[in-house]
């Protein structure tokens, strides 16, 4: 069973620990990619540097050529200032772009490509720009024009005016042109510009300077021509060049969208593992937590089923256990009936005349009797012991005097067999101990007589010694030793088991149950001690036992000689209610030696009828009888009015069974004591003159309340004990008032002597004297009054919380005498 | 004819009325037991220490004698001199106490028993004569 739970204990670990182990790997999973996903999230959220570059790339890029533009214009140098900015910045963002995506090969070409692109863009409007520088000749040609046309105006203003107007007519206007679509198409602008660029100013005469001027305009026209080839070839150029550009950022941010869209994916698709990764878990988790359910309900299942085996193994062992209880309780009283009358008889033949012969014969039966009640107590013991329903009766005793009684019985057995039987007690041995003296004795008797019975020669000693001791305890060890048969070494160990003694043929050689040394052992065991054996073949043999003992201190001795010396009185009248003719026979051979009035009767309704007539002292009621039994009658007679005080009579309850189950029930009924068939005359005297003296202490303190209400109508004694007592004599009876009224008012005067001079003790000592003679008249009130004035008094050392007790006695000493007197004077007549 | 064995039985109660008492009990008692049987009964009874012990024979068999004597006086404290004087007499105490100290107390002096003065007393008295002749 043990090993089943360990290993359930151990699956049960096994399957925690591995749920552990899996949630603990869902929590690392989740907890990382969580992170990463956070991670990645924040990245995101970051503004794109790339696209933030490429923007910056573009504005540069916008940035320059708007400078080139206005500077193309305006001529003033100062708008260069952004292209040159942009021309120094935009290599580092490109650089720092090559960087940024340094590991996509398809993202390094676009940039490639825009980087060649860029240069290509700048080489175009340096070109420009170098297209700007040439026109100063232009300016200079305009600078002689001018001077041309002044001179032109002193001569022929309005010949020469219209063509040199008309030549700058478009120059102006392409001017303006260029300054509407400034933005769209710089280059092709600046070009409309650019034509007047050549020019030498002649200023030899005007005809030369006419002819010069307009070679030079020829010229110039045609270096326009050229001028604007170029400049359209340039501005071609460069819108191809933008094109490329925007192409390649349109990549660049294609190729980005791109970028993202594979992280996005990429971090979906983590989000989606973890996912799966922890329902995976989690539902091994599930299953775990499922079988682990099953496991345990299934154990449980399994637990309660044993427990309920177990439970219903129990009772009925129990059952079993009561059964056989009550079978060797049946059976010994089934036998002990019978032997009662068998040991009784006998008993009462041997006080008989007999001749030698014939008393030899009746011993022979008491002994064989005593013998077979000896074996039936052997097995209520060891039924009893076998139950755990052995109690110990815990009380004060001498082991000394334990010692020397099993000592005194063993005597004439081992004078028989002429072996010394000797003892030795240590004299440090306590002299009063508290513990089970009868356990103890049945234990040295068990002991002793083995050791007398197995030894033909020789001696048997009994030693007994405290062993360990303190204030409070002492470890007794008694030690028997014989020179015996010896127990073969074989044999030593089984000794002890029920039914076992050492070899087969020793119950018909030596006899005995084979239950003596078993009961030994566990009456020892129960009182706490070892026994243990040494013994050596045809040498002999050494028990010892140890028991703990409380050491009782030795004042306030318990006269175990009390019961001894109690007697039983005779004039007592007795009823015997048993329905064996034998029993009720012995009864009466024993009641009529001690001459003792009985009354037999057969039955419990007999004996309560009998009670409800006749006044007696005593009832012996035997337990089980027809009609009704001894427990039925008892309660019957203590929940019925009887005749005079009956119905408190003390009732022995006789049995043949020793139950403690069926003494309980008696004393639950009501009965006072229990007397165990077969009894020898000694315990029955005993167990009477206990009775009645138990019962006169009872009777004392439950008389007042039967005094309270006999008080109204009874006159507050009875004459009749006196009238008994003098066999009917009146004179002894006249007597007997006079010398009551004599002694109760003169011991009337010396209370109130003694109350006057507060002597309590006189008090004390007076009304004790007095209060004798009133049980003998019954007169109760008075006699109640006066132990009550003497316990008072003598508890107080003082008379004075007696004060009202003394008149009340007073007034009841009077009303006695007056009666008392009264009674006299009728029997005088 | 055999010679009848006097017993003599003596009672020490200073109470007159319990004294009669117990007397008249005895003396109805040993008149029936004396029929038939080979002992005489004669009975002597005080109801004054100093008169009983003056007049206390050698030869007396049986005392009853009351606990509680005189003042301060208990049975026990004269026991001794009663036993002094006659050494087989069977003592019984008489008692209306109770008081189980004084009971084994009385034992322990080495009293013969210890009757009670109650419902019982008288009979357990005459109890007690017939087992004193017993034991003889």
């Amino acid at each position: 069973m043990a090993r089943k739970g360990l290993v359930f204990e151990l699956r049960i670990i096994f399957f925690i620990l591995i749920a552990v182990v899996i949630v603990a790997g869902i929590g690392v999973l989740a907890y990382r990619s969580l992170s990463a996903i956070v991670s990645n999230i924040k990245e995101e959220l970051k503004p794109d540097q790339k696209s933030a570059l490429i923007k910056q790339v573009q504005s540069d890029l916008s940035d320059a050529e708007n400078g080139v533009q206005t500077y193309t214009i305006t001529q003033e140098s100062e708008y260069l200032e952004p292209f040159y900015q942009a021309a120094s910045s935009i290599d580092n963002k490109v650089n720092h772009l090559y960087s940024l995506s340094a590991q996509d090969t398809a993202e390094l070409a676009v940039l490639d490509s825009l980087n060649y692109f860029i240069e290509q863009k700048f080489i175009i409007l340096r070109d420009e720009l170098s297209l700007q520088n040439n026109n100063s000749i232009e300016l200079e040609l305009e600078d002689i024009s001018l001077k041309l046309q002044k001179t032109e105006q002193y001569n022929e203003l309005p010949a020469n005016n219209i063509p040199a107007t008309t030549t700058k007519a478009p120059k102006r206007k392409s001017n303006i042109i260029s300054r509407l679509f400034s933005k769209k198409k710089p280059v092709t602008v600046q070009e409309t510009i650019e034509p007047p660029t050549v020019a030498t100013p002649p200023v030899h005469s005007v005809k030369s300077i006419r002819k010069e001027v307009d070679r030079l305009q020829e010229l110039q026209a045609k270096q326009s021509y050229a001028l604007m080839e170029k400049q359209l070839e340039l501005s071609q150029k460069d819108k191809a060049v933008m094109d490329r550009i925007r192409l390649c950022f349109a990549q660049l941010e294609e190729l980005e969208k791109k970028a993202m869209a594979v992280k996005t994916a990429l971090a979906e698709k983590q989000a989606r593992e973890v996912n799966r990764w922890i329902m995976t878990f989690c539902i091994a988790v599930s299953l775990l937590l499922f079988v682990l359910g099953i496991v345990i309900i299934r154990y449980t299942r399994k637990i309660n089923a044993y427990s309920k085996a177990l439970k219903k193994a129990k009772t009925e062992a129990e059952r079993l256990s009561k059964v056989k209880e009550s079978f060797i309780s049946t059976m010994s009283h089934e036998i002990r009936t019978p032997m009662n009358a068998i040991f009784g008889f006998s008993e009462q033949l041997l006080e008989t005349p007999l001749n030698d012969a014939q008393k030899e014969q009746v011993e022979i039966i008491k002994k064989s009797s005593d013998h077979l009640v000896g074996i039936i107590n052997d097995i209520l013991d060891y039924s009893k012991l076998g139950a755990g329903k052995l109690e110990l009766n815990i009380e004060r005793f001498k082991p000394r005097d334990i010692v020397n009684e099993v000592i005194r019985m063993m005597k004439p057995l081992a004078g028989k067999k002429n072996i010394d039987l000797n003892t030795d007690i240590a004299p440090d041995l306590p002299q009063v101990l508290l513990g089970d003296p009868m356990r103890l004795k049945q234990i040295l008797i068990n002991l002793v007589s083995n050791a007398v019975k197995f030894t033909d020669k020789g001696e048997v000693s009994l030693k007994c010694l405290p062993i360990l001791e303190n204030d409070t305890i002492v470890l007794v060890q008694f030690m028997i030793k014989d020179t015996g048969i010896g127990i073969p070494s074989s044999k030593i160990t089984s000794i002890f088991n029920e039914f076992e003694q050492a070899e087969g043929d020793i119950t018909r050689r030596y006899g005995g149950t084979g239950l003596g040394l078993t009961i030994t052992q566990k009456l020892v065991t129960l009182q706490g001690g070892t026994i243990e054996v040494d013994s050596e073949e045809g040498k002999g043999t050494m028990i010892k036992f140890t028991i703990l003992y409380k050491i009782a201190p030795v004042i306030d001795e318990p006269s175990p000689e009390k019961n001894e010396k109690y007697s039983v009185p005779t004039d007592l009248a007795i009823l015997v209610a048993d329905d064996e003719e034998y029993n009720r026979m012995l009864m009466t051979a024993i009641l009529n030696k001690w001459g003792v009035i009985h009354k037999e009767v057969s039955n419990g309704e007999e004996a309560v009828r009998e009670l409800e007539n006749r006044k007696y002292d005593v009832v012996l009621m035997d337990v089980q009888m027809p009609v009704m039994n001894g427990l039925q009658a008892t309660r019957y007679i203590r929940e019925h009015p009887m005749k005079s005080s009956n119905q408190k009579i003390p009732i022995l309850g006789v049995m043949a069974s020793v139950s403690e189950e069926i003494r309980r029930q008696c004393m639950e009924a009501g009965m006072n004591d229990c007397l165990n068939k077969p009894f020898k005359e000694k315990e029955l005297s005993e167990k009477i003159s206990d009775l009645l003296n138990k019962d006169f202490m009872e009777e004392n303190k439950t008389i007042m309340d039967e005094e309270n209400k006999t008080n109204e109508n009874s006159p507050g004694y009875d004459l009749s004990e006196i009238y008994k007592v003098s066999d009917n004599s009146k004179d002894f009876v006249k007597e007997m008032i006079r010398l009551f009224i004599k002694t109760t008012s003169e011991g009337l005067v010396a209370l109130k002597r003694g109350m006057k001079n507060n002597s309590w003790e006189y008090v004390a000592y007076q009304a004790h004297k007095i209060s004798a003679p009133c049980k003998h008249i019954a007169a109760e009130k008075l006699y109640q009054l006066l132990k009550k004035i003497e316990e008072r008094v003598r508890n107080d050392y003082s008379t004075l919380q007696v004060g009202g007790l003394m008149e009340e006695a007073e007034a009841e000493i009077n009303r006695l005498i007056q009666l008392l007197e009264v009674e006299y004077a009728k029997i005088q007549s | 004819m055999k010679e009848k064995k006097n017993i003599k039985i003596l009672v020490m109660e200073d109470n007159e009325m319990y004294n009669s008492l117990l007397t008249k009990k005895i003396e109805l008692y040993t008149k029936s037991l004396s029929v038939d049987s080979e002992y005489t009964f004669e009975i002597f009874s005080y109801t004054s220490l100093a008169e009983c012990m003056k007049n206390l024979g050698e030869d007396i068999d049986i005392i009853f004698l009351d606990y509680y004597l005189v003042r301060n006086v208990t049975a026990l404290d004269i026991l001794s001199r009663i036993k002094e004087k006659c050494k087989d007499c069977k003592v019984f105490i008489i008692s209306r106490s109770r008081d189980t100290e004084i009971i084994h107390k009385a034992f322990e002096h080495g009293v013969d028993d210890f009757i009670f003065k109650g419902k019982y007393g008288l009979a357990h008295s005459c109890y007690l004569i017939k087992r004193a002749i017993a034991d003889r």
